[in-house]
């Protein structure tokens, strides 16, 4: 009699992975698969299937919130805005601004003066958001980064030109070259507001590649911006961009920034007037979370339902296979052994689901703009073959997405998608291990009895 | 040569399915010498497989003492169970039950490798019953793809995998031909001196019977010697 050891691993997965998956497909002499482990591979694909979305959706929404963040950031709210009073001198504003530019950590400040206004041409009218910029916009690399130019200019190099969003433009029916008016209200005299008309030749059409940006936008030079606004309505800041918005860099750089503004020169600029891009897009970040919460909320119940479905499969192979495991247990396998094996099996299950879903659902999260360029285009082809005059579709309306899914990979996610994904199969495999360890080997003798 | 592998004193096993009481063994002893072939007969009904199953620790009993290669049974925990049965003792039943997704060398490996055998021994263990069993030319096809008589031949070569001390046939070629039981009984018959092991065989068939050394005939809960 030899020694018994039994408590090794390698006997547990050798017999698990045959007991639960079968045959080994490479062999030869294998008598053809019967299909009874189907429900099984059905329980790793209901698996990697549920993941698949969530995937999708947490790496395009990261990403589309990413992009969307970045634009709002680098085209229009800046890192940090220090509201400045309409009135104070340009020698004042240049000098705060050099002042600024000094500190650690700023990469580029520039002053702009916003409001709102009426454009209107032969084509249409449209409200505006007149954006009064500097030329020391230009220097900012991450306003250059994300600005198309459509045609023309970038910035309009004369104080009765403008450069309009591309959404604009086209509401107004306009092109570079045409002209626009521009109609805003302005305090005339001591309680009477006046409307001011003004005309500008389109210099620019220019987009930042999301339509909720540039739907409005009616950029002019700050000077006739500072003319055109009435004080009460419009906002005078300087826009302060650094190396990192999202670190804890930002305060500090604001503290600086206030303790700036104890100068004697600058004692007529409010230090209140500080405020960071969190505190002024707070309302759009915190819809777009919530959004996200939600969507990963319905795909988390997705994964718990394929979870629930293995642990219902794996029920049922205990209960079609009692026999085979009674005979394991005749033959001296424990009953911490075969429920071990179904322990295994459910992790296993559940690493192999949530793998391969992690695989294409990354692989189709890497691609998704290339996926959804080839369905449109398949789409628009078919269309074309059944009826030639349709009108060309387009999936992503880029009316409210990104025209292009910028997509941020976040290993830690997934890591904690597939460790989620792992423990769930094997908390759900504790069920039918405890029902494989009650089945008893007496019942063979009475077997076909 | 006294030497008891088996000893059961006053065993009583009693089945009750609602008020009814069904007595299968009442105060029964029974014992067995090393190396022996013992054959129990019996109606049917009357606790054959009860008593297998008693003696392998499939089943628990109500009183009495029984011993098996030196393990108390009526006290041994249920922990220590599975390292009885794969140490002491090996199953032939009249179905022969292979698992069906393993090959005939691995259905006859398994219980050893399970049991603590390094793999390669395992299998090369396997191999060597799976010769002595006449089956070596087909270690590699399973279970579907060989016949009643080989398939039990395969059975009895995994019963042995562990080098019980006893083995406990239960009508092991009540499902057979004539021609496969005689192959069967041949081979049954040899088990003690190649094997070198004990064999308790339950059977009705009166050829099978008469390869017994001793042989008991079990009727209204007591064993009578016939033999
Ligand atoms: N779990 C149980 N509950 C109730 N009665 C049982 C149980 N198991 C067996 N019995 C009864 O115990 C008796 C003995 O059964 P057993 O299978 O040991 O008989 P046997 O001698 O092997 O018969 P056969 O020759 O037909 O195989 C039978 O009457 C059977 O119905
Ligand atoms: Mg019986």
């Amino acid at each position: 009699m030899h020694t018994i050891k039994a408590r090794r691993l390698q006997p547990l997965v050798f017999l698990g992975v045959r007991f639960l998956f079968g045959k080994p497909l490479s062999d030869p002499k294998a008598p053809a698969h019967r299909g009874r482990h189907s429900p099984f591979w059905g329980a790793v694909l209901g698996i990697s299937v549920s993941i698949v979305p969530l995937y999708i959706v947490l790496f395009v929404s990261n990403g589309m919130i990413q992009g969307i963040t970045d634009r709002y950031l680098e085209t229009k709210t800046s890192h940090l805005q220090l509201g400045l009073p309409f009135a104070l001198s340009d020698q004042t504003r240049n000098k705060l601004r050099q002042d600024i530019l000094r500190l650690k950590g700023v990469v580029s400040a520039s002053f702009e003066v916003d409001g709102i206004g009426l454009a209107a041409s032969p084509g249409g009218s449209a409200s505006a958001q007149v954006r009064g910029l500097d030329r020391s916009v230009l220097a900012d690399a991450g306003f250059k980064k994300f600005i198309r130019v459509d045609d023309g200019a970038i910035f309009p190099d004369k104080h009765n030109e403008a450069v309009l969003g591309r959404y604009l433009a086209k509401s107004l029916g306009v092109g570079v070259g045409d002209t626009v008016t521009l109609i805003t209200l302005r305090e005339a005299r001591e309680g009477h507001i006046l409307p001011k008309l003004s005309i500008f030749r389109v210099a620019g059409i220019v987009s930042s590649g999301y339509r909720e940006l540039d739907a409005n936008w009616f950029i002019v030079q700050s000077g006739t911006a500072l003319r055109l606004l009435d004080p009460s309505t419009a906002y005078a800041f300087i826009g302060i961009k650094t190396a990192d918005p999202y670190g804890s860099a930002l305060n500090t750089l604001a503290s600086k920034i206030k303790d700036l503004l104890v100068q004697p020169d600058f004692s007529d600029i409010p230090g209140f007037g500080l405020r960071t891009w969190r505190d002024i897009e707070r309302g759009l970040f915190a819809s777009f979370s919530s959004t996200k919460s939600v969507l990963i909320l319905i795909m988390a119940i997705a994964i718990v339902v394929a979870a629930v479905n293995l642990g219902s499969a794996l029920t049922t192979y205990v209960i079609e296979h009692r026999t085979e495991i009674a005979v394991l247990r005749a033959c001296g396998v424990s009953s911490q052994q075969t429920a071990s094996i179904f322990l295994l099996g459910g992790a296993a299950t559940g690493a192999l689901g949530c793998i391969a879903g992690s695989a294409v659902g990354i692989f189709i999260s890497l691609y998704i703009n290339q996926i959804i360029g080839g369905i449109q285009a398949a789409i628009n082809f078919v269309a074309r073959l059944l009826t030639p005059a349709s009108h060309p579709i387009t999936l992503l309306n880029p009316d409210y997405y990104l025209e292009h899914i910028p997509i941020s990979i976040n290993w830690q996610y997934s890591i904690l998608i597939v460790g989620t994904g792992i423990i769930v199969s094997v908390l759900v495999s504790f069920f039918p291990a405890n029902k494989s360890s009650h089945i008893a080997p007496a019942e063979l003798i009475r077997h076909g009895q | 040569m006294n030497d008891l592998i088996i000893e059961c004193r006053a065993l009583t096993k009693t089945f009750s399915s609602g008020a009814e009481v069904l007595h299968i063994l009442e105060r029964a002893d029974f014992s067995l010498e090393k190396g022996k072939i013992c054959t129990i007969l019996g109606p049917s009904g009357s606790g054959k497989s009860t008593f297998l199953a008693i003696l392998g620790s499939l089943e628990r009993f109500d009183s009495g003492s029984v011993r098996v290669d030196g393990y108390e049974l009526q006290t041994l925990p249920e922990k220590s169970l599975s390292v009885f049965r794969r140490s002491v003792v090996g199953f032939v039943f009249q179905f022969h039950f292979l698992l069906n997704d393993f090959s005939a060398l691995e259905n006859v490996a398994l219980p050893g490798y399970m049991a603590g055998l390094p793999r390669k021994e395992a299998w090369k263990r396997a191999q060597e019953l799976l010769d002595m069993v006449g089956l070596i030319h087909r270690s590699h096809h399973y279970p579907s793809q060989l016949s009643g008589g080989e398939r039990q031949k395969v059975a009895i070569a995994r019963a042995l995998i562990n080098e019980p001390s006893v083995v406990l046939a239960d009508e092991p070629t009540g499902n057979l031909d004539a021609a496969s039981s005689k192959e069967l009984r041949l081979l049954l018959q040899r088990l003690p001196q190649v094997a070198k092991t004990t064999l308790v065989l339950v059977t009705h068939d009166s050829e099978l019977a008469r390869i017994g050394d001793t042989s008991f005939l079990l009727k209204e809960g007591h064993f009578e010697c016939i033999r």
